[in-house]
Protein backbone atom coordinates (compact mmCIF):
# COMPACT_ATOMS: atom_id res chain seq x y z
CA UNK A 1 0.00 0.00 0.00
CA UNK A 2 1.17 3.76 -0.86
CA UNK A 3 1.61 5.53 2.44
CA UNK A 4 -0.61 9.25 1.70
CA UNK A 5 0.42 11.47 4.70
CA UNK A 6 2.90 10.56 7.18
CA UNK A 7 3.50 12.43 10.62
CA UNK A 8 6.79 12.12 11.93
CA UNK A 9 7.83 12.98 15.58
CA UNK A 10 5.01 16.14 15.17
CA UNK A 11 3.96 18.00 18.68
CA UNK A 12 1.68 21.26 18.76
CA UNK A 13 0.70 23.73 21.41
CA UNK A 14 -1.97 26.24 21.76
CA UNK A 15 0.15 28.17 24.44
CA UNK A 16 2.80 27.70 26.16
CA UNK A 17 1.70 25.78 29.28
CA UNK A 18 1.02 22.24 27.72
CA UNK A 19 1.44 20.29 24.54
CA UNK A 20 -2.05 19.57 23.11
CA UNK A 21 -0.08 17.04 21.15
CA UNK A 22 3.09 15.08 21.52
CA UNK A 23 5.30 13.54 19.37
CA UNK A 24 3.16 11.74 17.06
CA UNK A 25 4.15 9.53 14.43
CA UNK A 26 1.30 8.39 12.27
CA UNK A 27 1.60 7.03 8.50
CA UNK A 28 -2.36 6.69 6.94
CA UNK A 29 -1.95 4.86 3.60
CA UNK A 30 -4.15 5.59 0.35
CA UNK A 31 -7.55 4.14 0.39
CA UNK A 32 -7.80 3.76 4.36
CA UNK A 33 -11.00 4.31 6.14
CA UNK A 34 -9.36 5.53 9.44
CA UNK A 35 -10.84 6.83 12.64
CA UNK A 36 -9.40 9.20 15.46
CA UNK A 37 -11.06 8.60 18.71
CA UNK A 38 -10.49 9.61 22.02
CA UNK A 39 -12.69 11.95 24.91
CA UNK A 40 -12.81 15.95 24.65
CA UNK A 41 -9.66 17.28 25.02
CA UNK A 42 -7.56 14.55 23.76
CA UNK A 43 -6.13 16.41 20.57
CA UNK A 44 -8.01 14.85 18.12
CA UNK A 45 -9.24 17.54 16.26
CA UNK A 46 -5.97 19.45 16.46
CA UNK A 47 -4.65 16.32 15.32
CA UNK A 48 -7.03 16.70 11.99
CA UNK A 49 -6.14 20.48 11.34
CA UNK A 50 -2.28 19.48 11.52
CA UNK A 51 -3.22 17.00 8.67
CA UNK A 52 -5.04 19.29 6.85
CA UNK A 53 -1.86 22.14 7.38
CA UNK A 54 -4.46 24.41 9.12
CA UNK A 55 -2.14 24.44 11.79
CA UNK A 56 1.44 24.93 11.92
CA UNK A 57 3.19 22.04 13.69
CA UNK A 58 5.67 23.09 16.73
CA UNK A 59 8.38 20.69 15.59
CA UNK A 60 7.79 18.01 13.34
CA UNK A 61 7.08 17.28 10.02
CA UNK A 62 3.91 16.41 7.92
CA UNK A 63 4.26 14.33 4.76
CA UNK A 64 1.99 14.54 1.88
CA UNK A 65 2.08 11.65 -1.06
CA UNK A 66 5.76 11.53 0.31
CA UNK A 67 6.57 15.25 0.00
CA UNK A 68 7.46 17.41 2.77
CA UNK A 69 4.86 20.37 3.75
CA UNK A 70 6.18 23.53 4.48
CA UNK A 71 5.19 26.85 4.48
CA UNK A 72 5.06 27.36 0.97
CA UNK A 73 3.31 23.92 -0.55
CA UNK A 74 0.21 23.71 1.48
CA UNK A 75 -1.49 24.39 -1.70
CA UNK A 76 -0.41 20.61 -2.33
CA UNK A 77 -2.62 19.55 0.62
CA UNK A 78 -5.49 22.19 0.29
CA UNK A 79 -6.16 20.95 -3.22
CA UNK A 80 -6.13 17.50 -2.51
CA UNK A 81 -7.34 16.99 1.57
CA UNK A 82 -10.79 18.34 1.90
CA UNK A 83 -12.19 18.85 5.40
CA UNK A 84 -16.08 19.07 6.58
CA UNK A 85 -16.42 20.51 10.29
CA UNK A 86 -18.37 19.76 13.23
CA UNK A 87 -20.75 22.62 12.82
CA UNK A 88 -22.77 22.69 9.56
CA UNK A 89 -23.81 26.68 10.10
CA UNK A 90 -20.19 27.99 10.16
CA UNK A 91 -18.84 26.31 7.03
CA UNK A 92 -21.56 27.16 4.66
CA UNK A 93 -19.71 30.14 3.04
CA UNK A 94 -21.90 30.51 -0.19
CA UNK A 95 -25.11 32.46 -0.39
CA UNK A 96 -27.00 29.74 -1.85
CA UNK A 97 -26.00 25.96 -1.96
CA UNK A 98 -24.63 26.09 -5.19
CA UNK A 99 -22.57 29.54 -4.03
CA UNK A 100 -21.60 27.41 -1.83
CA UNK A 101 -20.34 24.59 -3.74
CA UNK A 102 -18.94 27.06 -6.35
CA UNK A 103 -16.79 28.19 -3.57
CA UNK A 104 -13.71 25.79 -3.52
CA UNK A 105 -14.54 25.41 -7.28
CA UNK A 106 -14.07 29.37 -7.54
CA UNK A 107 -10.66 29.29 -5.37
CA UNK A 108 -8.72 27.20 -7.94
CA UNK A 109 -9.75 29.53 -10.67
CA UNK A 110 -12.14 26.94 -12.59
CA UNK A 111 -13.79 28.62 -15.78
CA UNK A 112 -17.63 29.35 -15.30
CA UNK A 113 -19.12 26.67 -17.63
CA UNK A 114 -16.96 24.03 -16.39
CA UNK A 115 -18.06 24.63 -12.95
CA UNK A 116 -22.05 25.00 -13.62
CA UNK A 117 -21.03 21.30 -14.98
CA UNK A 118 -19.28 19.96 -11.99
CA UNK A 119 -21.93 21.33 -9.68
CA UNK A 120 -24.52 19.52 -11.71
CA UNK A 121 -22.67 16.83 -11.48
CA UNK A 122 -21.83 16.45 -8.28
CA UNK A 123 -25.17 17.84 -6.28
CA UNK A 124 -26.74 15.00 -8.58
CA UNK A 125 -24.55 12.57 -7.27
CA UNK A 126 -25.01 13.76 -3.54
CA UNK A 127 -28.76 14.09 -4.09
CA UNK A 128 -29.16 17.72 -3.28
CA UNK A 129 -29.55 18.89 -6.55
CA UNK A 130 -32.56 19.95 -5.96
CA UNK A 131 -31.83 22.27 -2.84
CA UNK A 132 -29.00 24.20 -5.30
CA UNK A 133 -30.74 27.30 -5.27
CA UNK A 134 -31.58 27.44 -1.09
CA UNK A 135 -30.49 29.63 1.22
CA UNK A 136 -28.40 27.50 4.29
CA UNK A 137 -31.46 28.94 6.37
CA UNK A 138 -33.77 26.73 4.92
CA UNK A 139 -31.46 23.56 5.15
CA UNK A 140 -31.38 20.91 7.61
CA UNK A 141 -28.08 20.07 9.41
CA UNK A 142 -27.63 17.16 7.92
CA UNK A 143 -28.85 19.01 4.30
CA UNK A 144 -25.77 21.77 5.22
CA UNK A 145 -23.45 18.52 5.69
CA UNK A 146 -23.97 16.76 2.74
CA UNK A 147 -23.38 20.25 0.89
CA UNK A 148 -20.16 21.13 2.35
CA UNK A 149 -19.54 16.99 1.60
CA UNK A 150 -20.22 17.94 -2.31
CA UNK A 151 -18.27 21.02 -2.37
CA UNK A 152 -15.18 18.21 -1.57
CA UNK A 153 -16.24 16.40 -3.86
CA UNK A 154 -16.15 18.80 -6.54
CA UNK A 155 -12.52 19.34 -6.17
CA UNK A 156 -11.72 15.56 -6.30
CA UNK A 157 -9.79 15.35 -3.15
CA UNK A 158 -7.92 12.08 -2.26
CA UNK A 159 -8.25 12.41 1.37
CA UNK A 160 -11.47 13.51 3.17
CA UNK A 161 -11.44 14.47 6.74
CA UNK A 162 -14.75 14.68 8.98
CA UNK A 163 -13.78 16.02 12.08
CA UNK A 164 -16.29 15.29 14.18
CA UNK A 165 -18.86 16.27 11.54
CA UNK A 166 -22.12 13.87 12.48
CA UNK A 167 -21.95 15.21 15.91
CA UNK A 168 -24.40 18.13 15.45
CA UNK A 169 -27.02 15.99 13.29
CA UNK A 170 -29.98 14.35 14.63
CA UNK A 171 -30.45 10.33 14.45
CA UNK A 172 -31.77 10.79 10.57
CA UNK A 173 -28.87 13.53 9.42
CA UNK A 174 -26.42 10.86 10.74
CA UNK A 175 -27.40 8.22 9.25
CA UNK A 176 -28.04 9.69 5.85
CA UNK A 177 -24.10 11.09 6.08
CA UNK A 178 -22.96 7.64 7.14
CA UNK A 179 -24.47 6.20 3.96
CA UNK A 180 -23.30 8.75 1.88
CA UNK A 181 -19.46 8.15 3.22
CA UNK A 182 -20.20 4.83 2.34
CA UNK A 183 -21.39 5.42 -0.91
CA UNK A 184 -18.47 7.73 -1.92
CA UNK A 185 -16.31 4.57 -0.45
CA UNK A 186 -17.87 2.12 -2.67
CA UNK A 187 -17.42 4.46 -5.78
CA UNK A 188 -13.89 5.54 -5.17
CA UNK A 189 -11.56 2.58 -3.39
CA UNK A 190 -8.79 5.07 -3.93
CA UNK A 191 -10.22 7.50 -1.24
CA UNK A 192 -9.22 8.18 2.40
CA UNK A 193 -11.67 8.51 5.03
CA UNK A 194 -10.55 9.82 7.93
CA UNK A 195 -13.03 10.16 10.29
CA UNK A 196 -12.54 12.37 13.70
CA UNK A 197 -15.09 11.46 16.08
CA UNK A 198 -16.22 9.95 19.71
CA UNK A 199 -19.09 8.28 17.98
CA UNK A 200 -17.61 4.76 18.62
CA UNK A 201 -20.39 2.70 16.77
CA UNK A 202 -18.96 5.00 13.59
CA UNK A 203 -15.77 4.38 14.41
CA UNK A 204 -16.35 0.64 14.55
CA UNK A 205 -16.91 0.20 10.93
CA UNK A 206 -13.68 2.05 9.47
CA UNK A 207 -10.56 0.01 8.99
CA UNK A 208 -8.48 1.26 11.31
CA UNK A 209 -8.94 3.19 14.91
CA UNK A 210 -6.22 5.63 16.36
CA UNK A 211 -6.99 6.16 20.39
CA UNK A 212 -5.40 9.42 21.39
CA UNK A 213 -5.03 10.76 25.15
CA UNK A 214 -3.63 13.48 26.71
CA UNK A 215 -2.44 14.50 23.01
CA UNK A 216 -0.74 11.07 22.84
CA UNK A 217 -1.71 7.79 20.52
CA UNK A 218 -2.34 5.38 22.83
CA UNK A 219 -4.00 2.74 20.35
CA UNK A 220 -3.51 1.87 16.68
CA UNK A 221 -5.27 -1.22 15.75
CA UNK A 222 -8.28 -2.82 13.85
CA UNK A 223 -11.54 -1.86 15.54
CA UNK A 224 -11.75 -5.77 16.51
CA UNK A 225 -8.56 -5.76 18.50
CA UNK A 226 -8.79 -1.90 19.79
CA UNK A 227 -12.38 -2.91 21.66
CA UNK A 228 -11.00 -5.94 22.87
CA UNK A 229 -9.32 -4.13 25.47
CA UNK A 230 -12.42 -3.10 27.37
CA UNK A 231 -11.01 -1.68 30.54
CA UNK A 232 -8.51 -0.01 28.83
CA UNK A 233 -10.87 2.33 26.50
CA UNK A 234 -12.60 2.77 30.16
CA UNK A 235 -10.40 4.05 32.19
CA UNK A 236 -9.90 6.53 29.04
CA UNK A 237 -13.64 8.07 29.14
CA UNK A 238 -14.36 5.98 26.14
CA UNK A 239 -16.90 2.97 25.44
CA UNK A 240 -17.35 0.02 23.62
CA UNK A 241 -19.51 0.10 20.50
CA UNK A 242 -23.54 -0.99 20.25
CA UNK A 243 -22.34 -3.92 18.19
CA UNK A 244 -19.84 -4.54 20.05
CA UNK A 245 -21.44 -4.36 23.75
CA UNK A 246 -24.89 -6.93 22.22
CA UNK A 247 -22.38 -9.47 21.16
CA UNK A 248 -20.48 -10.25 24.52
CA UNK A 249 -23.50 -10.09 26.20
CA UNK A 250 -24.86 -12.65 23.57
CA UNK A 251 -21.43 -14.68 23.92
CA UNK A 252 -22.34 -14.33 27.88
CA UNK A 253 -25.64 -15.76 27.62
CA UNK A 254 -24.72 -18.61 24.79
CA UNK A 255 -26.78 -17.40 22.16
CA UNK A 256 -24.10 -17.19 19.65
CA UNK A 257 -20.70 -19.45 19.80
CA UNK A 258 -18.74 -16.23 17.89
CA UNK A 259 -19.41 -12.52 18.02
CA UNK A 260 -20.63 -11.54 14.50
CA UNK A 261 -20.46 -7.72 14.21
CA UNK A 262 -23.01 -7.27 11.35
CA UNK A 263 -26.08 -5.92 12.15
CA UNK A 264 -27.96 -8.05 9.26
CA UNK A 265 -26.32 -10.97 9.39
CA UNK A 266 -26.06 -11.37 13.91
CA UNK A 267 -30.28 -10.79 13.38
CA UNK A 268 -30.36 -13.75 10.48
CA UNK A 269 -28.35 -16.00 12.71
CA UNK A 270 -30.17 -15.10 16.40
CA UNK A 271 -33.70 -16.05 14.34
CA UNK A 272 -32.22 -19.07 12.94
CA UNK B 1 -38.69 40.01 11.41
CA UNK B 2 -41.72 42.30 9.84
CA UNK B 3 -40.32 45.40 11.26
CA UNK B 4 -37.25 45.05 9.16
CA UNK B 5 -39.40 46.13 5.71
CA UNK B 6 -37.05 48.35 4.26
CA UNK B 7 -34.48 46.30 2.54
CA UNK B 8 -35.76 43.18 2.82
CA UNK B 9 -35.76 41.10 -0.38
CA UNK B 10 -38.69 39.24 -1.48
CA UNK B 11 -38.03 36.20 -3.87
CA UNK B 12 -40.25 36.62 -6.66
CA UNK B 13 -39.81 36.28 -10.32
CA UNK B 14 -41.24 39.80 -11.35
CA UNK B 15 -39.90 41.59 -14.59
CA UNK B 16 -38.01 44.08 -12.35
CA UNK B 17 -36.41 40.91 -10.57
CA UNK B 18 -35.00 39.73 -13.54
CA UNK B 19 -33.17 42.73 -14.54
CA UNK B 20 -29.64 43.51 -13.77
CA UNK B 21 -28.43 44.70 -10.19
CA UNK B 22 -26.12 47.40 -11.59
CA UNK B 23 -29.14 48.93 -13.95
CA UNK B 24 -31.38 49.02 -10.96
CA UNK B 25 -28.60 50.97 -8.83
CA UNK B 26 -27.99 53.41 -11.52
CA UNK B 27 -31.77 53.93 -11.88
CA UNK B 28 -32.14 54.34 -8.43
CA UNK B 29 -29.65 57.29 -8.40
CA UNK B 30 -31.12 58.69 -11.22
CA UNK B 31 -34.47 58.17 -9.88
CA UNK B 32 -33.49 59.86 -6.75
CA UNK B 33 -31.98 62.65 -8.35
CA UNK B 34 -35.33 63.21 -10.01
CA UNK B 35 -37.26 63.55 -6.65
CA UNK B 36 -34.89 65.97 -5.01
CA UNK B 37 -35.24 68.40 -7.82
CA UNK B 38 -36.59 71.75 -6.89
CA UNK B 39 -39.06 73.86 -9.05
CA UNK B 40 -39.72 77.20 -9.16
CA UNK B 41 -43.55 77.32 -7.77
CA UNK B 42 -45.72 74.97 -5.37
CA UNK B 43 -48.07 74.56 -8.03
CA UNK B 44 -45.68 73.27 -9.75
CA UNK B 45 -43.44 71.24 -7.47
CA UNK B 46 -46.71 69.19 -6.40
CA UNK B 47 -47.66 68.56 -10.05
CA UNK B 48 -43.58 66.71 -10.60
CA UNK B 49 -43.63 65.37 -7.13
CA UNK B 50 -47.18 63.75 -8.31
CA UNK B 51 -45.65 63.04 -11.41
CA UNK B 52 -42.75 61.52 -10.26
CA UNK B 53 -45.17 59.33 -7.44
CA UNK B 54 -46.80 57.97 -10.72
CA UNK B 55 -43.87 56.41 -12.29
CA UNK B 56 -42.36 55.11 -8.76
CA UNK B 57 -46.51 53.98 -7.85
CA UNK B 58 -46.26 52.29 -11.53
CA UNK B 59 -42.73 50.55 -11.29
CA UNK B 60 -44.10 49.47 -7.66
CA UNK B 61 -47.24 47.54 -9.80
CA UNK B 62 -44.62 45.94 -11.71
CA UNK B 63 -42.43 44.92 -8.66
CA UNK B 64 -45.19 43.76 -6.30
CA UNK B 65 -43.97 46.25 -3.80
CA UNK B 66 -46.57 46.97 -1.48
CA UNK B 67 -47.53 50.70 -0.86
CA UNK B 68 -48.89 49.76 2.64
CA UNK B 69 -45.05 48.42 3.41
CA UNK B 70 -43.53 51.65 2.35
CA UNK B 71 -46.38 53.45 4.84
CA UNK B 72 -45.29 51.61 7.53
CA UNK B 73 -41.41 52.99 7.11
CA UNK B 74 -42.85 55.93 7.64
CA UNK B 75 -44.01 55.52 11.33
CA UNK B 76 -40.17 55.54 12.12
CA UNK B 77 -39.76 58.93 10.76
CA UNK B 78 -42.98 60.83 11.30
CA UNK B 79 -41.76 62.39 14.58
CA UNK B 80 -39.05 63.86 12.05
CA UNK B 81 -41.71 65.46 10.14
CA UNK B 82 -43.42 66.77 12.89
CA UNK B 83 -39.88 68.33 14.01
CA UNK B 84 -39.26 69.53 10.68
CA UNK B 85 -43.45 71.21 10.78
CA UNK B 86 -42.61 72.96 13.51
CA UNK B 87 -39.28 74.79 12.31
CA UNK B 88 -41.43 75.26 9.23
CA UNK B 89 -43.33 77.15 11.45
CA UNK B 90 -41.36 79.05 13.14
CA UNK B 91 -38.61 79.51 10.43
CA UNK B 92 -41.18 79.66 7.04
CA UNK B 93 -39.44 79.05 3.82
CA UNK B 94 -37.64 82.06 1.91
CA UNK B 95 -40.59 84.04 0.06
CA UNK B 96 -43.53 82.84 2.31
CA UNK B 97 -46.12 85.24 1.39
CA UNK B 98 -49.40 83.15 2.00
CA UNK B 99 -50.78 84.68 5.77
CA UNK B 100 -53.02 82.02 6.99
CA UNK B 101 -53.44 83.20 10.77
CA UNK B 102 -52.44 86.01 12.53
CA UNK B 103 -51.71 87.19 16.33
CA UNK B 104 -49.13 89.49 17.33
CA UNK B 105 -46.28 89.39 15.84
CA UNK B 106 -46.32 85.66 14.57
CA UNK B 107 -47.71 84.98 11.09
CA UNK B 108 -48.66 81.47 10.19
CA UNK B 109 -47.83 80.96 6.25
CA UNK B 110 -48.85 78.38 4.15
CA UNK B 111 -45.80 78.01 2.60
CA UNK B 112 -44.73 76.31 6.17
CA UNK B 113 -47.35 73.25 5.53
CA UNK B 114 -46.50 73.13 1.54
CA UNK B 115 -42.72 72.51 2.56
CA UNK B 116 -43.71 70.09 5.42
CA UNK B 117 -45.92 68.41 2.44
CA UNK B 118 -42.76 68.71 -0.28
CA UNK B 119 -40.58 67.10 2.21
CA UNK B 120 -43.02 64.36 3.12
CA UNK B 121 -43.89 63.16 -0.90
CA UNK B 122 -39.84 63.26 -1.28
CA UNK B 123 -39.58 60.76 0.99
CA UNK B 124 -42.27 58.55 0.20
CA UNK B 125 -40.72 58.35 -3.05
CA UNK B 126 -37.50 57.89 -1.72
CA UNK B 127 -38.37 54.99 0.45
CA UNK B 128 -40.60 53.80 -2.66
CA UNK B 129 -37.60 53.44 -5.00
CA UNK B 130 -35.05 52.24 -2.14
CA UNK B 131 -38.10 49.86 -1.48
CA UNK B 132 -38.13 48.22 -5.05
CA UNK B 133 -34.57 47.98 -5.48
CA UNK B 134 -33.92 46.33 -2.04
CA UNK B 135 -37.45 44.03 -2.64
CA UNK B 136 -36.15 42.85 -6.32
CA UNK B 137 -32.58 42.49 -5.76
CA UNK B 138 -31.15 39.84 -3.64
CA UNK B 139 -28.39 41.12 -1.19
CA UNK B 140 -26.04 38.84 -2.86
CA UNK B 141 -26.84 40.65 -6.36
CA UNK B 142 -26.43 43.98 -5.03
CA UNK B 143 -23.08 43.01 -3.48
CA UNK B 144 -22.47 42.16 -6.36
CA UNK B 145 -24.11 44.54 -8.58
CA UNK B 146 -21.63 47.08 -5.98
CA UNK B 147 -18.41 45.40 -6.45
CA UNK B 148 -19.02 46.29 -10.29
CA UNK B 149 -19.43 50.22 -9.76
CA UNK B 150 -16.07 50.13 -7.45
CA UNK B 151 -14.22 47.94 -9.50
CA UNK B 152 -11.91 51.07 -10.87
CA UNK B 153 -11.21 51.23 -7.36
CA UNK B 154 -8.60 48.35 -7.81
CA UNK B 155 -6.52 50.95 -9.64
CA UNK B 156 -5.46 52.81 -6.40
CA UNK B 157 -5.17 49.52 -4.63
CA UNK B 158 -8.44 49.33 -3.18
CA UNK B 159 -9.04 45.75 -2.00
CA UNK B 160 -12.13 45.47 -4.11
CA UNK B 161 -12.63 41.96 -4.14
CA UNK B 162 -12.07 41.23 -0.61
CA UNK B 163 -14.53 43.72 0.59
CA UNK B 164 -16.85 41.95 -1.62
CA UNK B 165 -16.36 38.74 -0.08
CA UNK B 166 -16.40 40.36 3.28
CA UNK B 167 -19.87 41.83 2.51
CA UNK B 168 -20.84 38.56 1.25
CA UNK B 169 -20.14 36.53 3.94
CA UNK B 170 -21.74 38.93 6.27
CA UNK B 171 -24.61 38.70 4.59
CA UNK B 172 -24.64 35.00 4.85
CA UNK B 173 -24.36 34.93 8.37
CA UNK B 174 -26.86 37.35 9.18
CA UNK B 175 -29.60 34.91 9.50
CA UNK B 176 -27.39 32.77 11.52
CA UNK B 177 -26.80 35.03 13.61
CA UNK B 178 -30.52 36.23 14.36
CA UNK B 179 -31.00 32.50 15.00
CA UNK B 180 -28.24 32.26 17.22
CA UNK B 181 -29.70 35.47 19.16
CA UNK B 182 -32.98 33.69 19.51
CA UNK B 183 -31.18 30.80 21.08
CA UNK B 184 -29.49 32.65 23.21
CA UNK B 185 -32.48 35.20 24.40
CA UNK B 186 -34.01 31.73 25.16
CA UNK B 187 -31.59 29.60 27.27
CA UNK B 188 -31.06 33.42 29.23
CA UNK B 189 -34.75 33.18 29.57
CA UNK B 190 -34.99 30.00 31.35
CA UNK B 191 -33.12 30.73 33.71
CA UNK B 192 -34.29 33.90 34.96
CA UNK B 193 -33.48 36.68 32.61
CA UNK B 194 -36.08 39.11 32.52
CA UNK B 195 -35.75 40.77 29.18
CA UNK B 196 -39.20 42.36 29.00
CA UNK B 197 -40.57 43.71 32.18
CA UNK B 198 -38.40 46.28 34.86
CA UNK B 199 -36.75 49.47 34.55
CA UNK B 200 -34.35 50.92 32.11
CA UNK B 201 -31.35 49.30 34.53
CA UNK B 202 -32.41 46.03 34.72
CA UNK B 203 -33.51 45.60 30.78
CA UNK B 204 -29.92 46.63 30.66
CA UNK B 205 -28.52 43.97 32.22
CA UNK B 206 -30.49 41.68 30.37
CA UNK B 207 -29.04 43.38 27.26
CA UNK B 208 -25.82 42.31 28.48
CA UNK B 209 -26.95 38.91 29.51
CA UNK B 210 -27.21 38.54 25.54
CA UNK B 211 -24.92 40.18 24.16
CA UNK B 212 -22.06 39.15 25.85
CA UNK B 213 -22.65 35.16 25.12
CA UNK B 214 -23.52 36.28 21.71
CA UNK B 215 -20.35 37.67 21.07
CA UNK B 216 -18.76 34.69 22.62
CA UNK B 217 -20.51 32.75 19.66
CA UNK B 218 -19.78 35.26 16.68
CA UNK B 219 -16.51 34.45 17.48
CA UNK B 220 -16.41 31.14 17.64
CA UNK B 221 -18.22 31.00 14.66
CA UNK B 222 -15.58 33.42 12.88
CA UNK B 223 -12.55 31.18 13.80
CA UNK B 224 -14.72 28.30 12.33
CA UNK B 225 -15.27 30.15 9.12
CA UNK B 226 -11.58 30.60 9.31
CA UNK B 227 -10.47 27.69 9.04
CA UNK B 228 -12.92 26.56 6.57
CA UNK B 229 -11.89 29.11 4.24
CA UNK B 230 -7.96 28.33 4.67
CA UNK B 231 -9.51 24.07 4.02
CA UNK B 232 -11.14 25.30 0.59
CA UNK B 233 -8.45 26.74 -0.63
CA UNK B 234 -9.22 30.60 -0.07
CA UNK B 235 -6.60 33.14 -0.65
CA UNK B 236 -7.78 36.82 -0.76
CA UNK B 237 -4.64 37.81 -2.79
CA UNK B 238 -5.59 35.34 -5.13
CA UNK B 239 -7.04 35.57 -8.11
CA UNK B 240 -10.27 33.58 -8.49
CA UNK B 241 -12.89 32.77 -10.95
CA UNK B 242 -16.55 33.71 -10.46
CA UNK B 243 -19.72 31.74 -10.89
CA UNK B 244 -22.45 34.14 -10.39
CA UNK B 245 -21.94 36.35 -13.57
CA UNK B 246 -23.41 39.55 -14.07
CA UNK B 247 -25.46 39.73 -17.44
CA UNK B 248 -26.05 42.82 -18.86
CA UNK B 249 -29.21 42.46 -21.45
CA UNK B 250 -30.88 44.13 -24.22
CA UNK B 251 -34.05 44.92 -21.97
CA UNK B 252 -31.59 46.45 -19.03
CA UNK B 253 -30.01 48.90 -21.82
CA UNK B 254 -34.07 49.82 -23.06
CA UNK B 255 -34.80 50.55 -19.16
CA UNK B 256 -31.45 52.34 -18.64
CA UNK B 257 -32.39 54.60 -21.72
CA UNK B 258 -36.07 55.02 -20.23
CA UNK B 259 -34.99 55.96 -16.99
CA UNK B 260 -32.34 58.26 -18.16
CA UNK B 261 -34.32 60.11 -20.39
CA UNK B 262 -37.11 60.49 -17.86
CA UNK B 263 -34.64 61.79 -15.25
CA UNK B 264 -33.01 64.09 -17.55
CA UNK B 265 -36.38 65.69 -18.62
CA UNK B 266 -36.89 66.76 -14.98
CA UNK B 267 -33.33 67.53 -14.43
CA UNK B 268 -34.14 69.88 -17.95
CA UNK B 269 -37.04 71.25 -16.65
CA UNK B 270 -36.08 72.20 -13.22
CA UNK B 271 -32.82 73.89 -14.51
CA UNK B 272 -34.82 75.97 -17.00
CA UNK B 273 -36.12 77.67 -14.39
CA UNK B 274 -39.60 77.62 -15.75
CA UNK B 275 -42.84 77.65 -14.29
CA UNK B 276 -44.13 75.49 -17.20
CA UNK B 277 -47.81 75.10 -15.98
CA UNK B 278 -48.02 78.79 -16.29
CA UNK B 279 -46.41 79.50 -19.32
CA UNK B 280 -48.68 76.48 -21.23
CA UNK B 281 -51.53 77.86 -19.29
CA UNK B 282 -51.41 80.97 -18.11
CA UNK B 283 -55.31 81.89 -18.06
CA UNK B 284 -55.57 79.20 -15.10
CA UNK B 285 -52.83 80.20 -13.22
Amino acid sequence: MNEIIKLKNISYAYSNTRDALTDINLTINKGEDISIIGHNGSGKSTLAKLIAALLKPKSGNLYFNNVEINNKNTNLIRDKVGMVFQNPDNQFIGITVADDIAFGLENRRIPRDKMSQIIEEYSKKTGIYELLNKEPATLSGGQKQRVAITGILAMSPEVIIFDEALAMLDPRGKNEILKLIKDIKKNNSDITIIRITHDLDEAFYSDRIIVLSEGKIVNDNTPTEVFKEEDKLIKLGLDLPFIVKLNKELLKEGLIDKAIYDFDLLIEKLCK
Amino acid sequence: MDKYILGKYVPLNTFIHRLDPRMKILSMILLMVAIFMPFPSWTFTFVMSGFNALIIFVLMLISKVRLRDIIIQLRSIWFLLLVLMIINIFLPPNGSIHIIAQSGNFKLYAESFMQTGKVMLRLIEMFGVAMILTATTSPQELTFGFGWFIKPLKKIKFPVEEVSMTVSIALRFIPTLIEETNRIYKAQSSRGVDFKHGNLKMKFKGLIALIIPLFVSAFTMSDDLAFALEARGYNPKAERTSYRVLKWSTKDTIWIILITLFAAGIITISAMHLDLLRHFFPKIW
